[in-house]
């Protein structure tokens, strides 16, 4: 064993350049780390599972596209595999490398953490989208024709949806320990129960904004409540204005999230 | 309680103190590291944890400054400085470890020929040019030390900051370990290694950082803060034949406090002033009445001197 002098320049400054280099690689890192990871399994395993019921469901003989939202789509996708998708992801790609210990050797590293948390922010967003995007195409594709009409009026929900609900799900894993199991309970506690509630209190919920997007680009096929006092109930609002709820929703989350990560001592690593 | 003229620190603490919520970790803290190697040692709790933490920017202090050059440690420009071996046996699980090294090149901006030539010579470094193409989660707890170690120093930093770094490592391979830490150390590197086998530092730390109740006790070399406790007779061990004779002769000496002997051939003496019987013992091995085969002083280690600082803690 012994040293051998490096002739490389040892203390350069850490440039702009450099940093960016270190970041596109973190990025790689991140997406291929997530893919080889059981999260990847798990999602394969149930989006199997949903394409299965979906494909059941093709064989019925009276299908329309509004049978295929309100029975297959808004509860299969929308409801479960889209959030489990942001969920696997999400969380674990700051939190699981909390509770293993390895995110240590992240924060060694002269990149910025804000850096570091926007490079897997944006990794996480590009994981969740393709696999959002893929399962939904996968399950319109095994629906027939109505699963073709319905396939453009659910993709923007459903891509903004998950960069969103992964959003979310990267910050509490990174803010809080057992990240997974805080996302999974603001899922079903939050998500699920505030949904049903009357009046405004629902507009705290990702759902509310992913519906009114759907109802409002699926309006030529019935898609949304049926009847006045549903639609009282539900008290929706335009598409455009969810989107851009949803768009500002994540930037600002991104951004706090980046803050937040910026700042926060992880006094159980090392 | 400071024995050591510093020379240019590459990392400092000026006046830190850090509380975790209603605890505090350490206090008041002032303490620079220069090149060379330095040890960390402290009881459970003295605050040698947060002290690297604050050092590797995890933690940042309450009050006061950590500083690596002139950079705040906390700083992304810092890190780029310090290379840190965690306790924690965690690394990316799934790769090898020269996959594992190269990763963390690139996160460090590494790229290209640079980047290659660079790992191989950390791998060459630590001993495991031939076995870096195994996984990592297949390899023993000695091989992730390595390689827990060369990821520290793939981007040739300034500061190396090792905790516990001979866990797991058998015998030919700590002193290897330790081989390293000196020729780091020779080439004008900075090295804190924390470890609570308190017999390690003889071996290899050139100054040591004594740590209790979260302060920094004493800092200097062992000989340095030895003479601190100039109060506290000092051990001196003497090998020679004729042991009972010349314990005779050194009970006259005014600096000797007691002689014990211990085999036919070895004494052992408590000394106040020991430059007196050092002279005092030169002037009789010269006259040729005792042939003295060896000696030397048993109590300036690592152990004992804390032993003594502790007690002198204590006291406050």
């Amino acid at each position: 064993m012994s040293v051998v002098d490096s002739n490389l320049p040892a203390q350069q400054t850490f440039s702009v350049m450099r940093t960016v280099r270190a970041c596109v690689f973190l990025f790689r890192l991140t997406l291929w780390r997530q893919i080889a990871s059981r999260q990847t399994l798990v999602n394969f395993g149930l989006t199997t599972l949903c394409a299965l019921i979906v494909a059941a469901w093709s064989h019925r003989g009276h299908r329309t596209a509004m049978g295929f939202s309100d029975y297959m789509l808004l509860p299969t996708f929308i409801g479960f595999l889209m959030p489990i998708f942001a969920i696997s992801y999400g969380s674990s790609t700051i939190g699981g490398e909390r509770e293993d210990q390895s995110l240590i050797y992240l924060l060694v590293t002269p990149i910025p953490r804000a850096a570091i948390y926007l490079t897997k922010a944006i990794a996480v967003g590009v994981l969740v989208a393709l696999w959002s995007g893929g399962a939904l195409t996968l399950l319109c594709w095994l629906a027939g024709e109505p699963g073709q009409k319905l396939l453009l009026v659910y993709l923007p929900a459903s891509l903004l949806g998950g960069l969103m609900y992964a959003s979310v799900f990267l910050l509490l894993g990174a803010m809080f320990r057992h990240g997974t199991i805080l996302s999974l309970a603001y899922w079903f506690f939050l998500e699920v129960l505030l949904l049903q509630m009357p009046g405004t209190v629902k507009r705290i919920t990702v759902s509310y904004y992913i519906h009114c997007m759907l109802y409002d680009a699926g309006s030529s096929f019935k898609l949304g409540p049926r009847n006045d006092a549903d639609r009282e109930m539900f008290a929706g609002i335009s598409g455009d204005s969810a989107a851009i709820v949803l768009v500002f929703s994540i930037l600002g989350l991104m951004t706090l999230g980046s803050y937040a990560f910026s700042k926060r001592e992880y006094t159980e690593l090392g | 309680m400071t024995a050591i003229a510093e020379s240019v620190p590459i990392a400092e603490f000026e006046n830190v103190t850090k509380w975790y919520g209603p605890v505090i970790g350490v206090n008041d803290v002032r303490v620079a590291i220069p090149s060379g190697i330095t040890g960390l040692v402290g009881t459970n709790g003295a605050g040698k944890t947060t002290l690297i933490k604050l050092l590797t920017g995890h933690l940042r202090p309450t009050l006061g400054q950590v500083r690596i050059g002139s950079h705040d440690a906390w700083s992304a420009s810092a890190k780029q400085r310090v290379g840190y071996c965690p306790e924690v046996d965690t690394l990316y699980e799934e790769m090898t470890g020269r996959s594992f090294l190269i990763t963390m090149a690139r996160l460090h901006g590494w790229a290209g020929s640079e980047l290659r030539d660079r790992v191989e010579q950390v791998l060459q470094q630590v001993g495991m040019s031939d076995r870096a193409d195994r996984r990592l989660r297949g390899c023993s707890k000695g091989m992730r030390q390595r390689i827990k170690l060369a990821q520290a120093l793939v981007h040739d930093p300034d500061l190396i900051v090792v905790d516990e770094p001979l866990n797991g490592v058998d015998p030919v391979g700590r002193l290897e370990l330790m081989d390293l830490f000196r020729a780091l150390a020779d080439r004008g590197k900075a090295v804190l290694v924390s470890s609570h086998i308190l017999g390690e530092m003889d071996d290899f730390a050139e100054r040591v950082i004594f740590m209790g109740r979260g302060r920094v006790l004493a800092v200097g070399t062992l000989a340095q803060i030895r003479e601190l406790f100039a109060d506290m007779p000092l051990q001196v061990r003497v090998i020679c034949p004729q042991a009972r004779e010349l314990a005779r002769e050194l009970m006259t000496c005014e600096s000797v406090r007691g002689v014990t002997i211990d085999r036919a051939d070895e004494l052992s003496l408590q000394v106040v002033q020991a430059a007196v019987l050092f002279r005092h013992l030169a002037a009789l091995a010269a006259r040729g009445d005792f042939d003295v085969k060896r000696l030397e002083t048993t109590d300036v280690t690592t152990e004992a001197t804390f032993g003594y600082v502790m007690s002198a803690a204590a006291q406050f």
